[in-house]
């Protein structure tokens, strides 16, 4: 076997050597710029549409919930704790913390929004509507968005920053709008360097309506699921 | 065993005859011919995704435009400034474009919570986002006095660079929302 091998082998010259390297080479190169290529293709094309649907998902929950947001008063705490909440429905808060006394309003920070809102529990002829807590509150270790409602919770992740300001527009300075901006945990594109953000403008139409018809003197209480 | 038999035996092996020139030529354009089709499906992917992202921004932007109008107080002026909500979401700055800021107000019972400083994000520029606002009277029924037709339209481009940013006659697409405001002062 050994003397077979011997006599047919005659080695490799060093003009093939650098040939096949060359040729090694090139082909390497090709191939990982195209794996390079098709990952990049990948993750700007299925993953940031599947975040970005999370995002708009995310949106679109918070928009149903905050449209319904209300006060929570109830006849044990009074008329003019409602008068209160009409007058000036938005608070500054901490994390976590905690609505204390008849000060339910809606309490918001840079990471967490928390309000009541009517319940969903189809038409009601009860005189004191039920309400129930809703808190947004966004987790940057985990980049999660977590929605508790009722002893439910959701989340919402593959995010990199979820930020909740208020602002009035200057066509109606009364009303306070809540502004929510997501980014996704994902690079824009190559050369920007950017995450996808996605921003919104959200109303409650209990505020909306209780500011722009004052005349209503709305005096019904609520009661809490 | 078995290599050693194969060389032995005289038969033809991979390790003797080792890869010409011509068979890698032919291989590297075998897999070319292979991976274009799968290349062009991931780029369309990703063109596809960018057209999706602006669809949802569009759609963003006009369930938006809805909020401020109904913040309006429902009076003779409310079609006016319904109206006035329409407009890029680009303003001029020299020869380029910038993202527009939300025209924001005061409110001193709030002086302490509220950001006065908001913008669109840049990234929302190369669509050249265009709203339009439109409000009409219902008629027909007994409650249509009750209620106004607000109707958004959200135009943009996919990948376009636009020099006119009023220029909605070569917009390419258009998302269109509408909603009704009831109108409490009009009740008998």
């Amino acid at each position: 076997m050994t003397r077979f091998a011997f006599r047919k082998s005659r080695g490799v010259t060093l003009i093939e050597m650098v040939a096949g390297t060359l040729i090694i080479s090139i082909i390497f190169y090709v191939i990982t710029n195209f794996a390079s290529n098709m990952a990049f293709k990948y993750k700007h094309g299925f993953v940031d549409l599947e975040n970005f649907r999370v995002a708009h998902q995310a949106i679109n929950q918070l928009r149903r919930d905050y449209n319904m947001a209300c006060p929570y008063v109830t006849a044990g705490d009074g008329v003019e704790e409602l008068k209160k909440f009409l007058l000036m429905p938005f608070a500054i808060s901490k994390v976590d913390e905690k609505f204390v006394g008849a000060n339910r309003r809606i309490r918001i920070t840079p990471q967490q929004l928390t309000f009541y809102k009517f319940a969903d529990t189809g038409f009601s002829m009860d005189s004191q509507p039920l309400v129930e807590e809703v808190e947004y509150t966004f987790d940057a270790n985990s980049g999660k968005l977590t929605r508790t409602c009722s002893g439910n919770s959701r989340q919402f992740s593959g995010f990199k920053e979820v930020e909740f300001k208020s602002f009035v527009h200057l066509t109606n300075p009364q009303i306070p709008v809540i502004w929510a901006k997501i980014v996704l945990d994902q690079d824009y594109y190559q050369d920007s360097g950017k995450p996808l953000e996605l921003t919104a403008s959200i109303n409650s139409n209990f505020v909306i309506d209780s500011i722009n018809h004052s005349g209503w003197q709305y005096k019904t209480f609520h009661q809490i699921k | 065993m078995k290599i050693s038999c194969r060389i032995n035996c005289g038969t033809k092996s991979m390790f003797k005859l080792g890869v010409s020139f011509p068979e890698i030529v032919v291989a590297v354009a075998v897999f070319a011919i292979l991976a274009l089709p799968i290349y062009q499906s991931m780029h369309t992917v990703q063109t596809d995704t960018m057209k999706s992202i602006n669809y949802f921004r569009a759609m963003e932007l006009a369930n938006e435009a809805i909020e401020y109008v109904r913040l309006l107080p429902v009076n003779k002026d409310f079609k006016q400034n319904a109206e006035g909500f329409s407009g890029s979401i680009l303003v001029e700055q020299g020869d380029t474009f910038e993202a527009a800021k939300i025209l924001t107000g005061d409110n001193p019972n709030y002086k302490d919570i509220l950001e006065s400083n908001i913008q669109y994000s840049n990234q929302y520029n190369p669509a050249y986002f265009y709203r339009t606002i439109e409000v009409a009277d219902l008629s027909g029924a007994d409650y249509a006095g009750l209620l106004k037709k607000v109707i958004v339209t959200v135009y943009w481009d996919n990948d376009v660079a636009v020099n006119n940013l009023h220029d909605l006659s070569r917009k390419t697409k258009k998302v269109v929302l509408a909603s009704l405001i009831t109108d409490w002062g009009a009740q008998p």
